[in-house]
């Protein structure tokens, strides 16, 4: 026997002991010992909600009226009739109100703890869609009292079914296109007729499922209007958990941001720190070597060749400090948002390589340099400046870092034409391969080995990219590298 | 699964009852049947029609006739002879034969039911009659009167073999049993405690006597809302049963005045 089942027991045996009491006592419609009926019937509408407590207040009506009705035939309506009528009117109204404020109080309870718990499974780490369904479904348990509890979750494409769901998929559907309940007398056809109501699990934006709960025995209005209003907060909870499951995933994608942004800043900043050390030596070398042959030039006298030889050499090194003045100007511009002022005309490539790499020597005192320039190559639409400087920035990077023989390739390609390099060297690390267009950006191999300020591939892709025209390079260790640069041509 | 509400209903054996049950009771008014003749066509033709519906509803509908017309001609044999009124228990075991084969599952009888439901329907009829007692002989003076005679015994047969099933298969396992797949508790439960006060209102044997009608409602009421109660909570016929079957049997032991 459960604890319910000795409540109720010990309130019928209170009932029956109150009116043989009042029985025995003279059996009058005012005993003073009537008002002893209300205690069981409270207790029984407080424990067991509407239906019982509102038995429970007719049955001690019905107990206690053999009392009043034969006064009434006897005696007529007198003031004890009436009082006894009263009695069997509060009796019977203490039985219905108290039950219906237990019952409402328990469904109270019920949703509260329902929606803590909905709150819970909607929450935290989300998962997958099923264990998010699973979830809310297990929170939704108790949401009626006894009863089958399904759930119906639009995981696009298909739905994700937890628990007993009596409704057809075109019932979900139609609940979840309208938004509205729907509602079944009876769900299978037994012998005992089986409620079931399937509510929309909705949220501000969207349907997210559907909530469905059946059970043998009545699903009451207040039950109903308890599981639609489950089924909007559990929207509204599911919802809010993808809200912030996005701003997390949000939060975590700008930490890796801000967190490869920072990165990035410090090796530009330890490459600019390098870059000042070294261009202050590549700009100290230069003027060096103009500082001591002017000295030597104006305080000795030499044989006119001494002189000549002199005069050439503070040629050169008076053209690599203004091809490194040039780059770090043009950078600087690039940094600073403006675009390179170009005066574009029509260039014949093949003349453009034979002069860039002209100053480059002959091959006698350098490696030769193999040129091969297509037949059909048409004039590309250039500023001859900007070209000659991209060729010759090339062409000595090629130099710097691959002292053996070198090809220049010209070609017409689409609608442009392509220039490719190509050396015999060490070829390029793969992981430098990425960072070789950064500005200061030396590779860390050759850095203390080969002269360089790091800035020569940075200005050649700018340079090309202002000519719309596009920059790619191939190398393999120990293969040699190839830049293929396409500039568009005239047509 | 709620299907029409009246779907299965035999036309042809309910309408034509229906006729002869108002026919009746017309010519009995205008006393041009005496009441010696025109109660057991009353009781045949009400009994039979209520029969044929519920067996009809239930999915028995070949049966229907004749265990329709078992009870009518059972009613006149049984009015014609107090020892007839054994016959009375006929339409109640055939009734009980078919619940046994299954063929009344739909209307709630033969389907699995815990003994304590019907014991339960049982206290509850016992209840309601002992108050009918109490309330009976303290009002109106009526006293329980214990004394077996034919006529109590024929009453008694009367109710647990025609009376009572063929009421409660019309009232819950065919009219309670379909409303409640149509509407709520509360409404089907109104609908079927409509009918049943109605059913017991033109019942040839009732009293003509206000106070004893208004008794009869308030006891039929609380009756059918408990019956239909044990009808929801169970699924099965038999508490109503029980319950309408010990409330009746008590209340043919209140005497005369």
């Amino acid at each position: 026997m459960s604890t319910a089942w000795w409540w109720r027991t010990g309130a019928a045996v209170a009932l029956v002991t109150v009116t043989v009491s009042i029985a025995l006592s003279g059996a009058h419609p005012d005993a003073l010992l009537r008002h002893a009926l209300v205690l069981p019937v409270v207790v029984v509408a407080i424990r067991d909600g509407g239906a019982r407590g509102a038995l429970a207040g007719l049955a001690a009506a019905a107990l206690h009226a053999p009392f009043v009705l034969p006064h009434i035939e006897r005696e007529g309506l007198t003031y004890r009739a009436a009082e006894g009528l009263v009695t069997l009117v509060l009796l019977a109204a203490s039985g219905v109100v108290t039950g219906a404020l237990a019952g409402a109080v328990t469904r109270e309870r019920r949703r509260y703890a329902t929606l803590m718990k909905v709150q819970r499974a909607a929450g935290g780490d989300t998962g997958t869609i099923h264990a998010v369904a699973a979830r809310l479904h297990a929170a939704h348990a108790d949401a009626i009292g006894p009863a089958d509890i399904g759930l119906v979750l639009d995981a696009g494409p298909e739905r994700v079914t937890v628990g007993v769901v009596p409704f057809d998929r075109a019932t979900i559907e139609a609940v979840m296109a309208d938004r509205r309940p729907r509602f079944l007398y009876d769900a299978d056809g037994g012998t005992r007729a089986r409620r079931a109501l399937a509510v929309p699990v909705h949220g501000r934006a969207r349907v997210a499922g559907v909530l469905c709960a059946s059970r043998a025995g009545e699903i009451d209005a207040g039950d109903r209007a308890t599981l639609e209003a489950l089924g909007a907060y559990a929207g509204l909870a599911l919802e809010n958990a993808e809200l912030a499951e996005a701003q997390r995933r949000a939060a975590v994608e700008l930490d890796a941001r801000i967190a490869a942004a920072t990165r990035h800043l410090r090796e530009l900043d330890a490459a600019k720190s390098a870059f000042v050390a070294v261009a202050s030596h590549e700009l100290r070398t230069p003027l060096t070597a103009l500082a001591g042959f002017s000295e030597l030039l104006s305080t000795r006298r030499f044989a006119p060749e001494a002189v000549q030889h002199f005069a050439g050499v503070m040629r050169t090194e008076t053209a690599r400090l203004v091809r490194m003045i040039d780059d770090l100007l043009d950078l600087a511009r690039l940094e600073q948002g403006h675009e390179m002022a170009l005066h574009r005309t029509a260039v014949d490539p093949c003349t453009a390589v034979r002069d860039a790499v002209a100053v480059f020597g002959d091959g006698t005192t350098a490696p030769a340099i193999d040129i091969d320039c297509g037949a059909d190559v048409p004039a590309v639409h250039a500023d001859p400046d900007a070209l000659d400087r991209v060729l010759k920035n090339l062409v000595s990077n090629a130099r710097k870092y691959a002292p053996g023989p070198l090809g220049i390739r010209v070609r017409r390609r689409g609608g442009g034409v392509e220039f490719s390099v190509q050396d015999r060297g060490p070829g390029i690390p793969p992981d430098a391969l990425p960072h070789v267009f950064d500005p200061y950006y030396r590779a860390p191999a050759t850095a203390g080995r080969v002269r360089g300020s790091g800035l020569g591939l940075a200005v050649v892709q700018a340079l090309v990219h202002a000519h719309g025209g596009t920059i790619e390079v191939e190398s393999a260790t120990g293969a040699g590298t190839c830049v293929r640069v396409t500039i568009p041509s005239v047509s | 699964v709620r299907g029409p509400w009246i779907s299965d209903t035999p036309w042809r054996l309910a309408v034509p009852l229906t006729i002869a049950f108002v026919l009746t009771a017309v010519l009995e008014q205008g006393t041009v049947l005496s009441a010696m003749l025109a109660r057991p066509i009353r009781l045949a033709c009400g009994h039979a029609a209520m029969l044929a519906v519920a067996l009809s509803w239930a999915g028995a509908a070949r049966l229907a006739p004749a265990v329709a017309g078992l009870a009518a001609g059972v009613t006149f044999v049984a009015s014609a002879t107090p020892v007839g009124a054994v016959l009375y228990l006929s339409p109640g075991l055939v009734i009980a034969h078919l619940a046994r084969r299954g063929r009344l599952t739909r209307a709630g009888l033969g389907v699995a039911c815990p003994w304590q439901a019907v014991v339960g329907g049982g206290l509850i009829g016992a209840m309601l009659a002992g108050h009918l007692i109490v309330s009976g002989s303290l009002t109106f003076g009526y006293r329980p009167a214990f004394v077996v005679t034919p006529a109590l015994l024929g009453a008694i047969a009367y109710d647990i073999g025609l009376q009572v099933p063929a009421t409660e298969l019309f009232l819950r396992g065919a009219v309670f049993n379909r409303a409640q797949r149509h509407a709520s508790f509360v409404i089907a439960t109104a609908v079927t405690t409509l009918l049943a006060v109605a059913r017991y209102l033109v019942d040839p044997l009732l009293p003509a006597s206000a106070a004893l009608v208004l008794g009869m409602v308030f006891y039929v009421s609380v009756l059918s809302v408990a019956a239909c109660w044990l009808f929801a909570r169970h699924g099965s016929l038999a508490p109503a049963l029980g319950a309408s079957t010990v409330f009746f049997v008590a209340y043919r032991l209140l005497g005369s005045r």
